[in-house]
């Protein structure tokens, strides 16, 4: 019974320890919920939308930082599918910085601010 | 204001799941504790919120009003079953047995509650929207769900990510959402807390129930010695829910045993119950159910107790969510990457191989230490200074428990070994969860063996004491 006793209380005081040495909130504010807030006047612009494109700002998905970006964004614009594709008739990109990186066959149909922007297949 | 719609959300299902555990568990002679009554109704409420968001989806999209009216009509009928089942007698007192051991290890479970409680707390404003599989899995379906309205049949579209997942919990943070009216963080964490909490509280008292109070405490500590358990209660993962309703079900058709037996019946389909939510919860869950039918049938057929008024109840409880998990798989399901574009000769080949065998031994191995800590050591050392209880009924349910928990581990390997994806990022994405699936119905097998101090202190022949409540066999 001591030693099942013991064991339990390990955990326990390893959280008191950490949270000793970290505090509460150790990684500032929450980076999803910052995430979500800033999509949230896109995610408005594609209501009544189904599904929407999607432009990578890290050039692929292979990357854990391009993965996590891409279904941070699946998240945010839900219940629109984004589809990793730029052949929709609209597709997101974020944070991509250099214009001339954008296709030849989109345009930007609005721009939400702080590399945020919708894009559409460009009309002749 | 939202915090208010968000309680009345998570209550309503939870009162009528209260009226369905006290309908189905009567017998006054095997009075449940109240740890255990608490643990199954908040666990069984979500389960519940789950199915009556699915028949509001289905009835108009999932509407809140709608949502409200199917909350409001489970309830009814959850209290017309109760008042027609509502106990009569008077309760059996419990033989309590409060000593300084009890006293001690509870100040011990309580101290392991409160930092499990402070580290879900710090890990919660780390990550209100959980960790990853959360986020991008179930919260994100519980959007779709939630936000299409009319269209949330979306949410299971093959371009998603696991559409092929069962949708208990999603459906359960969705159907907080209509109440909350917008989706909040605060809802998957409520359920991720009161799910955790349910799972210490239900070993806690089904232990208590079966075993005595010291046993119960034991089991409790048991739960919150796995740091496993303490990091992933905040992540919001449907493991948690999964060992809970695994739990649940193990526990129920124990005590469906030990009841009189014109009560029998009823508890069984509770269990049968939990089983459905089991599968509706995660495809593990299917597994579940599976080897619960062949562990009871093994048994039935070694102690010639085969009883198909039993089985019936059992598949009476069952046959709800089962009809559920199916037409959501034959309608909405994509196929599971274990089935797609694979041949016979792919899984044969693998299954020949044996370095496939030893790195899956080698990977097991290693994590148990990881995901449980030192109480994987301890338990085994406890239990072998403890020795077996004398108690016959007990050492059965505990065997029969044993038997369903190597089934599960028969399964698990049995994927691991055929499954088409690259076996060691396999292993090292996903052999924690299904330890920490597997881990309370473990502890809680193991318990269940292991005689009581009572049994310990005294020398063999000697009746041991009075400490367990009355049981009565059919």
């Amino acid at each position: 019974l001591v030693l099942i006793a013991g064991a339990a209380l390990i955990p326990a005081l390893s959280v008191v320890q950490q949270l000793g040495q970290e505090g509460w909130q150790r990684g500032g504010e929450d980076p999803l919920g910052a995430f979500d807030r800033r999509l949230a006047p896109l995610q408005q612009a594609l209501r009544g939308e189904s599904a929407v494109g999607y432009l990578p700002p890290f050039g692929s998905l292979e990357s854990p930082s391009g993965a996590a970006h891409f279904y941070m964004t699946r998240f945010a614009l839900a219940p629109v599918i984004v589809l990793n594709d730029v052949q929709q008739p609209l597709v997101v990109a974020d944070g991509v910085g250099d214009p001339n990186r954008l296709p030849a066959h989109l345009e930007v149909a609005r721009d939400f601010g702080d590399g945020l922007v919708l894009l559409r297949t460009r009309t002749r | 204001v939202s915090g208010l719609r968000l309680l009345v959300g998570l209550a309503l299902p939870c009162a009528a799941a209260f009226l369905l555990v006290h309908a189905c568990w009567r017998d006054r002679t095997v009075p449940a504790p109240a740890t255990m009554l608490v643990g199954l109704t908040l666990g069984l409420g979500h389960g519940l919120a789950s199915c009556t968001y699915w028949l509001a989806l289905l009835a108009g999209g999932g509407t809140p009003l709608v949502v409200v009216a199917v909350d409001i009509l489970a309830l009814l009928l959850a209290g017309t079953l109760w008042w027609h089942r509502r106990p009569t007698g008077a309760r059996a007192k419990r033989v309590r047995s409060s000593n300084g051991v009890d006293l001690a290890l509870l100040v011990v479970v309580l101290i392991a509650a409160a930092g499990a409680l402070a580290a879900f707390g710090a890990n919660a404003l780390d990550s209100p929207h959980g960790e990853w599989d959360a986020w991008a899995i179930w919260n994100t379906r519980a959007r779709f769900l939630f936000l299409a309205g009319g269209e949330w049949r979306r949410a299971f579209s093959a371009e998603l990510m696991h559409t092929n997942y069962p949708a208990l919990l999603p459906a359960a943070v969705a159907h907080a959402w209509a109440y909350m009216g917008y989706a909040g963080p605060a809802a998957p964490l409520a359920i991720a807390l009161t799910f955790t909490g349910s799972l210490v509280l239900l070993i806690g008292g089904a232990l208590a129930c079966l075993r005595g109070q010291t046993h119960g405490l034991l089991g409790a500590a048991c739960l919150l010695a796995a740091p496993i358990l303490l990091q992933r209660a905040a992540w919001q993962y449907a493991d948690i829910p999964l060992a809970f309703f695994l739990l649940a079900t193990v526990t129920l058709l124990i005590v469906a045993d030990r009841v009189a037996a014109a009560e029998q019946p009823a508890a069984l389909g509770l269990a049968g119950c939990a089983a459905g939510f089991a599968a509706w919860t995660k495809n593990e869950g299917a597994l579940f159910v599976l080897a619960v039918i062949v562990a009871r049938a093994l048994f039935a057929v070694r102690t010639r107790t085969v009883d198909l008024r039993r089985a019936a109840a059992f598949g009476l409880g069952l046959a709800p969510l089962a009809i559920l998990y199916v037409s959501f798989k034959l309608a909405l399901a994509p196929p599971s990457y274990l089935l797609s574009d694979q041949r016979l000769m792919d899984y044969l080949l693998r299954l020949a191989d044996p370095a496939r065998y030893v790195t899956i031994a080698g990977a097991v191995g290693t994590e148990l230490l990881r995901s449980l800590g030192v109480i994987v050591i301890v338990l085994p050392i406890a239990a072998v200074l403890l020795g077996r209880t004398r108690d016959p009924d007990a050492r059965q349910a505990a065997a029969w428990a044993l038997l369903l928990i190597l089934l599960m581990a028969v399964g698990y390997a049995g994927v691991y070994l055929v499954t088409p994806l690259d076996l060691a990022w396999q292993l090292s994405h996903s052999l924690d969860r299904l330890i920490l699936q597997l881990w309370p119905c473990s502890a809680f097998a193991v318990l269940l063996l292991c005689a009581d101090p009572a049994e310990w202190r005294q020398r063999p022949g000697v009746e041991p004491g009075t400490t367990r409540p009355a049981r009565r066999r059919s």
